[in-house]
């Protein structure tokens, strides 16, 4: 006994701006890995290699900067490989076609959804747990609603009334004792 | 450590009622979580980690083994009626699963998935008490040299499994993984590493937050901003499976089982992958491959049947090495580590009535989670009504709860969502979470015993080269490198030749 299920995506279906695999996207991917992998050679190297407490065989950044070679080595392969794809497949890039793909991705919901959880982490420890979490629901279930105010209200409260009881029964039966 | 010990520990859990409650109410929450998309189990084992922190060992360990089955069996549920996996492992029972819903077999597909979930993990767990001992005896030959090794091998066949395609990304992952656990106070000389003056930073990132912020923040996103409805019309029936039909399939459950088990060892490598490779060798098998993808029930058991049996597999070198096999295998270990139950070859050794009692923790777990998922069909499935940007912050809290719960800072809160938005632009670039989670597991394993070695011999490196199980996994760990590349994939193609004509 049963009916069809039903399944839609309408926006956020597609990859971000040239998100399916691109050189472009590993050349960045891997620009950003160098830039980690370099910050970290260069702060193992400051600590110093020998030591009247340790050889340079313990030294504690040795292991640090031996994985930062390797992450730095890896990332020049895929960033080299990502640069050289790149340049050839250049003339094929639209910014046109970039913009459409950063809405398609459903990068204004991702800003908006990470602006607000930005701003109830700002509150945590300044607003008692329950009310910031109450309204970070609500926050996001009108925001995010379709159709109505209401439609979006309606489900959202019954929500947060959940999470404050799931919450509150978590923080008596466990002790636990919340910002 | 014997069947007495196993013995023992089924003798001790049927005469404690009170562990035996907390099976039932970690299988319950285990399915409830690994139902809910966006909530992995990962996210669940990581709660539930910290809100058992109060409890006595045993009783936090029965609420986290019942809960990691019952959200790897939980996960098929929205998988097969709307088409979205509760946990990444289901997402191969979506292929048949989902099909057979819109044929009306929806209940159907529900009870044989209950059922090969349930065998699965039986068999998985059967090979954990018969392959436990036999790892832990040998796992007593390893010194620092064996462990650094395994360590490091781990992560990089974690990466060449989990990104196959292109595995240098999948060992970028991992070294990322190893590189940023160094952060923090040094193990031996309690040096600040990286830490720019922040006193919080001191004892490094806390795994915990690290994984619910790689693992749940970037679903909350993902589900967020993809602007998806689900409307669901179906009625279930009638569950309970016929006999006939799964014995109908036991090969099928027992290939799948054994691939389980199998790829459940491989460190960092997930029941997700299990539950593919379980599914396209039934594919490969069959008599009929072109009904797969259309609701074929052989497709719906291989792959609940692999993803299950992976636990087993998963724990097992979990227990005997302290390497975890996978995500959730990793919190399960933090779980035992934080109880003072240390996992490795000392614990089968000096312990062996710990290992029995997990073990049969996790049996009767599979008994209870084959139970509740029967039982509760039809009022679980309204939970799947809940609209996604409702659900998906309430998901976001419990994430928050349980990157708190563990040691109340604040902090934690901020690496779990700074490691969040890292998780998703590992995902949009194509970098995969597992060797990069797995990096930041055995990174004190792998530094540790590597400065340990050069302790003990001033310095000398021969030995991590020269040890018979040393240079056997430092000769895999070349092997796993060079197999992907240009080279590697020519030796094969040669060797491959060369033995077709001697055939």
């Amino acid at each position: 006994m049963l009916s069809a299920a039903k399944n839609r995506q309408e926006e956020g279906k597609s990859p971000p701006p040239g998100t399916e695999p691109s050189p472009g996207r590993d050349f960045l991917g891997a620009l950003l890995l160098l830039i980690v992998s370099f910050s970290f050679i260069v702060a193992s190297l400051q600590i110093p290699f020998q030591n009247p407490e340790w050889k340079w065989y313990t030294s504690p950044g040795i292991f640090a900067l031996t994985m930062a070679v390797c992450l730095g080595g890896c990332s020049l392969v895929v960033g080299y490989r990502g640069l050289r794809g790149w340049v050839k497949k250049r003339p094929a890039n639209r910014s046109g076609s970039w913009l459409e793909g950063l809405r398609s991705w459903g990068m204004g919901r991702f800003l908006a959804s990470v602006a607000i959880i930005l701003v109830y982490l700002i509150l945590l420890g300044r607003v008692p747990f329950l009310l910031a979490s109450v309204g970070l629901i609500l926050i996001f279930g009108t925001v995010f609603r379709e159709g109505r105010f209401l439609d979006g209200l309606r489900p959202a409260s019954i929500a947060a009334l959940v999470v404050v009881i799931f919450s509150y029964t978590i923080m008596k039966v466990f002790g636990i004792i919340f910002p | 450590m014997d069947i007495l010990s196993i013995l023992g520990g089924f003798w001790r859990l049927l005469l404690d009622p009170v562990t035996l409650l907390y099976v039932v109410i970690g299988a319950q929450a285990g399915i409830l979580f690994g139902m809910m998309p966006g909530l992995t189990t990962t996210t669940a084992l990581s709660l539930l980690t910290g809100l058992t922190f109060s409890l006595a060992p045993e009783k936090a360990i029965a609420v986290v083994l019942g809960a990691y089955v019952g959200s790897v069996t939980g996960g098929s549920r929205s998988a097969i009626l709307i088409n979205i996996p509760g946990t990444p492992a289901q997402a191969a029972v979506c292929l048949d699963g989902y099909p057979l819903a819109l044929q009306g077999k929806a209940a159907q597909a529900i009870g044989l998935s209950v059922t090969a979930s349930t065998l699965g993990t039986l068999i998985g767990f059967i090979a954990l008490a018969l392959f436990t001992p036999v790892l832990g005896a040998l796992a007593l030959k390893f010194g620092t040299w064996e462990f650094f090794w395994l360590a490091v091998f781990g992560v990089v066949i974690a990466g060449s499994l989990c990104a196959p395609k292109d595995p240098i990304k999948g060992w970028i992952a991992g070294f990322l993984g190893l590189l940023l656990n160094t952060v923090g106070d040094d193990g031996i000389h309690a040096v600040p590493r990286f830490t720019f003056g922040y006193t919080q930073l001191s004892g490094g990132f806390s795994l915990i937050p690290v994984l619910i912020g790689a693992y749940g923040v970037p679903e909350v996103l993902n589900a967020v901003r993809k602007r998806e409805r689900m409307v669901i019309q179906t009625m279930v029936d009638r569950v309970v499976p016929r006999f006939r039909e799964v014995i109908q399939h036991r090969w099928i459950i027992l290939r799948s089982s054994f691939i389980g088990i199998i790829i459940g060892i491989v460190p960092g490598v997930g029941s997700d992958t299990a539950a593919w490779l379980s599914y396209f060798t039934a594919k490969r098998g069959s008599k009929h491959p072109e009904q797969f993808g259309n609701g074929a029930v052989e497709g719906l058991i291989a792959a609940e049947t692999g993803d299950n049996a992976c636990i087993g597999g998963d724990i097992i070198p979990t227990l005997t090495l302290a390497v975890p096999g996978s995500a959730p295998a990793a919190v399960l270990l933090a779980a035992m580590t934080i109880h003072n139950l240390r996992p490795g070859p000392m614990l089968v050794a000096e312990q062996p009535q710990v290992v029995g009692q997990i073990i049969a923790i996790s049996m009767v777990s599979t008994v209870a989670v084959f139970v509740l998922s029967l039982l509760w069909v039809r009022q679980m499935v309204r939970l799947l009504l809940i609209p996604r940007d409702v659900l998906m912050p309430a998901v976001f809290i419990i994430c928050v709860t349980g990157a708190y719960a563990l040691s109340g800072r604040l902090f934690d809160i901020y690496i779990m969502f700074a490691f969040g938005l890292v998780g998703i632009l590992m995902q949009e670039l194509e970098y995969p979470v597992g060797p990069f989670v797995l990096g930041f597991i055995l990174g004190p394993m792998a530094e540790d015993n590597l400065r340990r070695g050069l302790v003990i011999t001033a310095g000398d490196p021969s030995p991590f080269f020269t040890r018979p199980i040393a240079l056997i996994l430092f000769a895999l760990l070349v092997l796993s490198l060079i197999g992907p590349t240009g080279v590697g994939r020519k030796v094969q193609t040669k060797v491959a030749a060369l033995w077709s004509r001697k055939a």
